[in-house]
């Protein structure tokens, strides 16, 4: 045994800091009052995940092995829960005041084991229309521990205030993941693919990236009005679409026998290939047959587990231990009084 | 928190190995709590004593009595699917996520509250936190502690395991007990390393008095407690260990110094004695029926030896006294005269006994000269008795029994039993000992469970040894294949109890429950010289290892030809067995 004192201690861990009794405290400071939501306002509020793309008609056979070798190493995902837990009312306006935990991570893949490659993201936000608003020295002092953004809504309106606030804790996330691929795409080695959970088009910058692809869940959202992608056999794909931005393609990643249309179909978007050049057909086939091989292991327990991988959803689950669990908010709050 | 004080209780080289969890399902309590280890810790397993650190500094130190792998699935199903709905060669491209779940029983914290572990980091416990929690440091400092073994934590780190002398040889407990299957060598060299032990810290560094009585009821096994284990000189990994452990703990691994062997006389034989080893070293004990006439009974079934033949017993021990007739071969002269006089029909009894039943106490007499040969002196031979009163500090005697039937064995137990408690007892009148250590192999022969006629009065004199005789200085080591077979008042009064290897169906017995299905299996399957143990002093069992003995198991020893004495002696001694075999077996004739 070696005398403690010559021990090299562990990097203390990361301190989840508890924001709760702070967004309590400024609540109560701008005049608001606590009137919580059971649920999280992304059950409520829809956004979509992305915008629909076309399909060409003509499928093609997803080759057994890709043209170069090449494999998916890092699985980038995001989560932005929003949660309604206060107003401030005034003589004719209703006011809501959100509390967003936000956070993204990418994880790597050695020996088939996944593991965080950086250090993730997360924040604690406080979203509320502040136009207008007579507290903004309470606000200005609040910012010096906790962010406060104001949500600039469209309209001045309850319900437009609401979708603002998690439009801005969606813009939020995506910056950070944003911010995840920028640390990422300076520090890694050539040929390393990153398959990122969502449309690469909500990212700034990503679409314009070698080596990175975007999975989109296959819905109503993203196919639009086009149903000739519901006909895409398993093992194929669609032709690439090169119209719109980025590249794309639709593609089914579960034998859809028996289930609904849309069961297991997904679209990749590409950014550029690993060497740096435009994406096409080729690229295309190489990707597809990669994110084909990715349809197991499966997680049946996660809903819509039939549209995406199993890395992104093992992302998602190591996120959701880094923000604080839904329960634990909605718990805080409908227990308080201000 | 890790700090100076805490810090000396946990291997910080290792490193944290996992964190304390719980669920609804599965909480911390005051008694156990869970953790989950990193993929690294390859090492940690079942029975390892960890400590786990809570944020403020406390330190909770526990054993590991279940391990569980537990992988993030919700069932069969999904993982059949994940593999292309049944294909075992497809590999997807990440595996599910696997996590090991250690349940950890709570030994002591370094707070004087009972309150569950919270979130805490996981360590193993250093040698100074394994004597800590077990509470080895209390008599360890006051020169109380005897080592039987060493405990190996995951980590690799072998701690001496010191039980309290207090707890082993008295006054506060006694007694050692050790179960387990045979043919490991497990047992016997557990007591043999515990004696050498004893010897080494309560004689030699405290000077104690001490002596040693083996009883060898079985083969060969405790008869060279004197020869040297050339096993234990080998290179192979078990002695490079045992080695080691030899010079952690510090005792010198060399045979015992003081041992005398004894074994029932042999007439027949030029060895003179009925034994297995015939290198002259054994020594042989013969009693006359003076001395046997008090313990006579033991010798016969309750059918051969009911109340109306010891009441012809009874008259037949009043004329000896009178008469004073001690030997055998008078007693048996003047019984067949008796007899002759009560052939006249005239005689309806003698001594007012029917005259069946007193025919009946001579046929058993004279039974004993075949039944018991070497046991009672015939033929003028002059009786040897064990010399008890020349044990000494240090002295080891083994009475070698394995030739006589288990009556016999019995007999002989229970008669230099009484006569050690009698040794004892002198202590107090300035006798030269502190303790007299008794130890019998196959301890359910003199003390079953299941009452068996005959064996009573020697059970319920072990019973009150294991009762009184820790105060008296009387120590039974006892050994036995199954635990649930032996009393449970023995196996209960003894301080200290050891499991060696034990099969399935045993370990189905009652007395095991307080076992974790886990812990049953590890005792169903643990090595040679691997032993979980429970001490009076410890709150919980523990395995741990044990070098090899430094005298070696008697069935392992292969004598020299020239060791075999009644090899040389056959020729001189052929006519003097001549003469033997032409009386053996005869009876009086009546």
């Amino acid at each position: 045994m070696v005398p403690v004192e010559q021990v090299p201690f562990l990097k203390g861990p990361t301190i989840m800091q508890n924001v709760l009794p702070l967004i309590r405290g400024f609540l109560a400071e701008i005049g608001g009052r606590i009137s919580p939501e059971a649920t999280i306002e992304e059950e409520h509020y829809h956004l979509p995940p992305a915008e629909p793309r076309m399909a060409p008609g003509k499928f093609f056979e997803i080759p057994a092995k890709p043209s170069r070798p090449v494999g998916l190493q890092l699985f980038q995902t995001g989560r932005s829960r929003t949660f309604l837990v206060g107003k401030i009312v005034t003589e004719n306006d209703v006011r809501p005041v959100h509390y967003a935990s936000v956070a993204s991570a990418i994880l790597s893949r050695r020996d088939g084991y996944l593991s965080p490659y950086t250090r993730p993201l997360t924040a604690d936000i406080i979203l509320l229309d502040l136009s207008g608003l007579d507290e903004q020295d309470t606000v200005e002092r609040y910012r010096e521990g906790i962010e406060i953004i104001d949500t600039k809504p469209d309209e001045a309106g309850y319900k437009s205030r609401r979708l603002a606030a998690i439009r801005e804790a969606a813009r939020v996330q995506h910056e950070m993941m944003e911010e995840g691929l920028i640390a990422l795409h300076e520090g890694r080695e050539p040929g390393v693919l990153i398959v990122v959970d969502g449309s690469l088009s909500n990212i700034e910058g990503a679409a314009g990236m070698p080596g990175i692809i975007g999975l989109v869940r296959g819905d109503s959202d993203t196919l639009g009005e086009g149903s000739s992608v519901l006909e895409c056999p398993f093992g194929a794909r669609s032709a690439l679409d090169q119209v719109g931005y980025p590249p794309a393609f639709y593609m089914r990643l579960r034998d859809a026998s028996g289930y609904n249309p849309d069961f297991g179909l997904v679209r990749v978007e590409l950014g550029l290939n690993p060497d740096g050049g435009p994406a096409d057909e080729t690229w295309a086939s190489d990707v597809a047959c990669l994110v084909l091989t990715e349809r197991f292991p499966v997680d049946l327990s996660i809903k819509g587990w039939d549209k995406t991988i199993f890395s992104l959803l093992h992302a998602g689950k190591y996120i959701d231990t880094l923000i604080l669990n839904p329960r634990v908010v909605t718990t805080y709050f409908g227990r308080s009084t201000v | 928190m890790i700090t100076e004080a805490n810090g000396k209780y946990l291997n910080l080289l290792e490193g944290v190995l996992g964190r304390t969890v719980s669920t609804p399902d599965y909480p911390n309590t005051t008694a156990e709590f869970y953790f989950w280890i990193s993929k690294e810790a390859k090492t940690v397993e079942l029975g390892n004593l960890m400590a786990a650190v809570a944020p403020d500094g406390i330190v909770t130190f526990g054993t590991i009595i279940a391990m569980h792998a537990m992988m993030d699935m919700e069932n069969f199903h999904t993982d059949y699917i994940s593999h292309d709905f049944g294909s075992p060669e497809v590999q997807p491209p990440t595996e599910i996520n696997e996590v090991v779940i250690c349940k950890v029983e709570i030994i002591i914290n370094t707070s004087n509250r009972v309150r569950p572990v919270e979130r805490s980091e996981v360590y193993f416990a250093s040698p100074t936190g394994i004597e800590f929690a077990l509470g080895m440091d209390q008599y360890k400092g006051d020169d109380k502690g005897i080592p039987v073994g060493v405990f190996e934590n995951g980590d690799g780190e072998m701690t001496p395991l010191l039980i309290d002398e207090s707890f082993l040889l008295g006054p506060e407990g006694a007694h050692l007990n050790i179960s387990g299957i045979s043919g490991l060598a497990t047992k016997t060299s557990m007591i043999e390393f515990a004696l050498k032990s004893i010897f080494e810290y309560c004689g030699q560094q405290r000077g104690r008095k001490i002596a040693v009585v083996v009883f060898n009821v079985k083969g060969k096994d405790l008869l060279y407690f004197d020869k040297p284990n050339p096993f234990l000189w080998e290179d192979t990994p078990l002695a490079i260990k045992s080695r080691q452990m030899y010079d952690l703990i510090g005792i010198d691994p060399e045979p015992f110094n003081d041992v005398r062997i004894f074994a029932p006389w042999e007439r027949r034989s030029p060895a003179r004695v009925k034994s297995i080893r015939k290198d002259g070293k054994v020594e042989p004990f013969v009693w006359d029926i003076g001395e046997l006439q008090d313990d006579i009974e033991q010798l016969f079934d309750r059918s051969s030896w009911d109340d109306s033949i010891e009441a012809v017993w009874v008259d037949i021990q009043a004329v000896l006294e009178k008469q004073d007739i001690r030997d055998y071969d008078s007693l048996m002269g003047w019984l067949a005269e008796e007899r002759r006089a009560t052939y006249d029909p005239r005689h309806t009894n003698w001594h007012g006994h029917p005259k069946h039943i007193f025919y009946k106490c001579v046929k058993n007499l004279s039974s004993l000269r075949g039944f018991y040969d070497g046991l009672v002196a015939v033929d003028g031979a002059k009786p040897i008795d064990l010399p008890l009163h020349e044990l000494k500090n240090g002295s080891v005697f083994v009475i070698d029994l394995q030739q006589l039937d288990e009556r016999g064995q019995r007999l002989v137990f229970n008669k230099v039993l009484k006569k050690l408690q009698r040794l004892l007892e002198e202590k107090r009148k300035g006798s030269e000992f502190d303790n007299i250590i008794a130890f019998v192999d196959e301890l359910n022969k003199f003390a079953p469970r299941v009452r068996e006629g005959g064996k009573e009065h020697i059970r319920a004199d072990l019973i009150d040894i294991a009762a009184r005789g820790r105060s008296l200085g009387l120590t039974l080591f006892g050994v036995e294949q199954f635990a649930s077979e032996v009393d449970k008042q023995i196996v209960d009064n003894s301080a200290t109890i050891m499991y060696g290897r034990t099969g399935y169906a045993e370990l189905k017995d009652a007395i095991y429950g307080w076992l974790t299905p886990e812990m049953k299996a590890r005792l169903g399957t643990v090595p040679r010289g691997t032993i979980l143990m429970k001490h009076a002093k410890f709150t919980q069992a523990l395995f741990f290892r044990f070098p090899l003995p430094a005298c070696i198991p008697g069935d392992l020893y292969i004598p020299a030809e020239d060791e075999d004495i009644t090899r040389f002696a056959e020729e001189e001694d052929l006519s003097a067995q001549t003469a033997f075999s032409q009386s053996e077996g005869r009876e009086f004739d009546f």
